[in-house]
C-alpha cells in the first residue's frame, strides 16, 4: 500500500524522483556523447594514420623528365615527318589525269616546304600547250596555275613550243 | 483540536510536497488549523531524507466556538496572522493540515468504463455531489486509485478555503508545500507502523479530534469505506458502538484492529475499546509525547 498523497497546492515542477531519473538519464546522455565524440575522435586519427601508412606504402610516382632532344635532330625529324606527310601520290595522279594531249616533260620542280610547282614541257603545238594548261587548271590540288613563259623552239629538226609553268600546291 | 503525535518525512514525506526542494532544505513550518485550534509547530530542516527532525517549538492557541462552518472563522484567521508575522519573509517549507471538518472523503467503487481523466473527474465530481450535496460544487478534488478493479479514495477541500490561506500565506511570503487534511497524516502513519511491523495491511485507521473522528476502512490493503463521525468527550464509547454496528453489516469487518494515535489515546481508551484490538501509532523518534505545546493559550 503506497503513501497517500493528497495534496491541494497545485504544481508544475516534477517530483524529486522524476527529476532524479530526468536528470540521471541527462547524465547518462551526456556521458554517450563524450563517449561518441572520443570514439570519432580517435576514428578520424586512425583514418588519418592509415592514409599515411597507404602514402608510404605506395609505389613512388616516375618522375617523368622532358626528353633532352637536339634542336637540329628536332628539326630532321620534323621535316622527315612533313616529308612523309606530303601527298606526291595525290599530285602525281593529279598531274596524270591533266595530261591528256601529249607533252613532254622537261622538268618538274615541287616544293613541298613552299607548297609550289615549277614546270617545264615541251608540247608539239602551241594550242595542245594551253589546253594542258586549261586541264592542270582544272586539278584539285593545283591552284594559281601561271603561264610564265612560251616560246618556240627546235628539237631535232621539229618545230616545238617550250612552256614555263607555275602553280600553288594544295594539300 | 487534532489528536496527532506529527512526524515529519513519515506522516508528510518530502515527495508529498510540491516544494520539496524546500522540504529538503528549509526547517519546516507547521501549521494545523481546525475550528478550535490552530497550531504552530517548528521543525528542524532534515539534511538527508528520512532523518529524525527535531521539534523547535510548539504554540497552541485554543479557540471557544460553537457549531462547526465550512471555513474557519475570523478569529482563527486573525489567529494565523498574529502567528505567521514573526516568520514573514524567512525560509520555510510550509505544511498545512486542515482539520477533516473542511475536508469530505469518498471511497467511490471502481468502474471499468471510465477511462479519461475528464470522464474520472466528472464520476468524482458526481460521487462528492450525491455524497455532499450542493455543497461540493466549489471543492478542490484529489484522488488516489487504488490498482486495477479497485476503490478510489477521493478526498475534497473548498477551493475558497485553500485561495484564501494562499492569500495569508502570501502575505508573509511564504509558499505552501502541503494542504492537506489531517487524517491524510494519521494514514501514512499508520501505513509506516504496518510496513514497519510487517502486519497485514488491514484495519480502521482513526483520525482523532475534539469534535469529530475520520475512520477509514482498509482491507487487504484497498481501502473499504470512509466516515466521519461527530462525537463529544466520550469518544471511544461512541467509536466502540460504531465498530459494533459495522461489525453487524460487514462480519468480515469484525476482526479487524483499531489503529489509533497515542496522542488519542486515553489511560481507559483500550478498555473502553475492548474486545477490538488497538494498535497505537506513535511516532518512531523523539517527537511523541514530548511534543506537547510549549506555550498554550486560549482565546475566549
Amino acid at each position: 500500500m503506497q503513501r497517500l498523497k493528497f495534496n491541494h497546492v497545485a504544481s508544475r515542477v516534477p517530483g524529486p524522483f522524476a527529476l532524479l531519473i530526468g536528470g540521471g538519464l541527462l547524465i547518462f546522455l551526456a556521458v554517450l556523447i563524450a563517449i561518441y565524440d572520443q570514439l570519432a575522435h580517435e576514428n578520424a586519427a586512425l583514418q588519418q594514420q592509415w592514409q599515411r601508412r597507404q602514402t608510404l606504402l605506395a609505389p613512388q610516382p616516375s618522375i617523368s623528365h622532358q626528353p633532352v632532344v637536339d634542336q637540329a635532330l628536332a628539326a630532321e625529324w620534323l621535316a622527315a615527318q612533313q616529308a612523309l606527310n606530303t601527298p606526291w601520290l595525290a599530285l602525281l595522279q593529279d598531274l596524270e589525269q591533266a595530261q591528256q594531249v601529249p607533252v613532254y616533260w622537261l622538268q618538274l620542280a615541287p616544293d613541298a616546304k613552299r607548297q609550289h610547282l615549277r614546270m617545264t614541257v615541251l608540247a608539239q603545238r602551241r594550242q595542245q600547250g594551253w589546253a594542258w594548261l586549261d586541264q592542270l587548271k582544272k586539278q584539285p590540288s593545283l591552284t594559281n596555275v601561271k603561264l610564265n613563259a612560251s616560246e618556240a623552239t627546235e628539237v631535232n629538226g621539229l618545230r616545238m613550243t617550250t612552256l614555263q609553268l607555275e602553280a600553288a600546291w594544295t594539300f | 483540536m487534532l489528536h496527532h503525535y506529527p512526524e515529519p518525512g513519515v506522516d508528510c514525506g518530502v515527495s508529498d510536497s510540491s516544494r520539496w526542494w524546500q522540504a529538503l532544505s528549509a526547517p519546516e513550518l507547521r501549521l494545523v488549523i481546525a475550528d478550535d485550534a490552530i497550531e504552530c509547530l517548528l521543525f528542524d530542516r532534515a539534511w538527508l531524507p528520512g532523518k529524525r527532525v527535531a521539534l523547535r517549538s510548539h504554540h497552541r492557541e485554543v479557540f471557544v466556538v460553537e457549531g462547526q462552518e465550512i471555513l474557519p472563522p475570523e478569529t482563527v484567521w486573525q489567529c494565523l496572522h498574529t502567528m505567521l508575522a514573526p516568520l514573514a519573509g524567512q525560509r520555510w517549507h510550509v505544511v498545512i493540515v486542515l482539520s477533516n471538518q473542511y475536508a469530505r472523503w469518498l471511497v467511490l467503487p471502481w468502474q471499468a468504463e471510465i477511462l479519461s481523466q475528464a470522464d474520472k473527474t466528472a464520476y468524482y465530481r458526481h460521487g462528492l455531489q450525491q455524497a455532499f450535496g450542493a455543497d461540493a460544487h466549489d471543492w478542490q478534488l484529489r484522488a488516489q486509485g487504488g490498482a486495477y478493479g479497485q476503490p478510489t479514495l477521493l478526498n475534497a477541500l473548498p477551493l475558497a478555503l485553500i485561495n484564501r490561506l494562499q492569500a495569508v500565506l502570501q502575505t508573509y511570503h511564504l509558499a505552501p508545500g502541503v494542504i492537506t487534511s489531517a487524517w491524510t497524516l494519521t494514514a501514512n502513519q499508520s501505513l509506516q507502523l504496518m510496513r514497519q511491523q510487517r502486519l497485514p495491511q488491514a484495519g480502521w485507521i482513526i483520525c482523532r479530534e475534539s469534535g469529530s473522528l475520520t475512520m477509514a476502512c482498509l482491507m487487504q490493503g484497498h481501502w473499504q469505506q470512509m466516515r466521519q463521525i461527530a462525537v463529544d468527550a466520550h469518544w471511544a464509547h461512541t467509536l466502540k458502538q460504531c465498530l459494533l454496528r459495522e461489525q453487524v453489516m460487514y462480519p468480515d469487518r469484525a476482526a479487524l484492529p483499531v489503529f489509533l494515535s497515542q496522542a488519542a489515546l486515553g489511560a481507559d481508551t483500550r478498555q473502553m475499546l475492548s474486545p477490538f484490538q488497538v494498535v497505537e501509532v506513535q511516532p518512531s523518534g523523539r517527537l511523541g509525547a514530548s511534543s506537547q505545546p510549549m506555550w498554550q493559550s486560549e482565546v475566549a
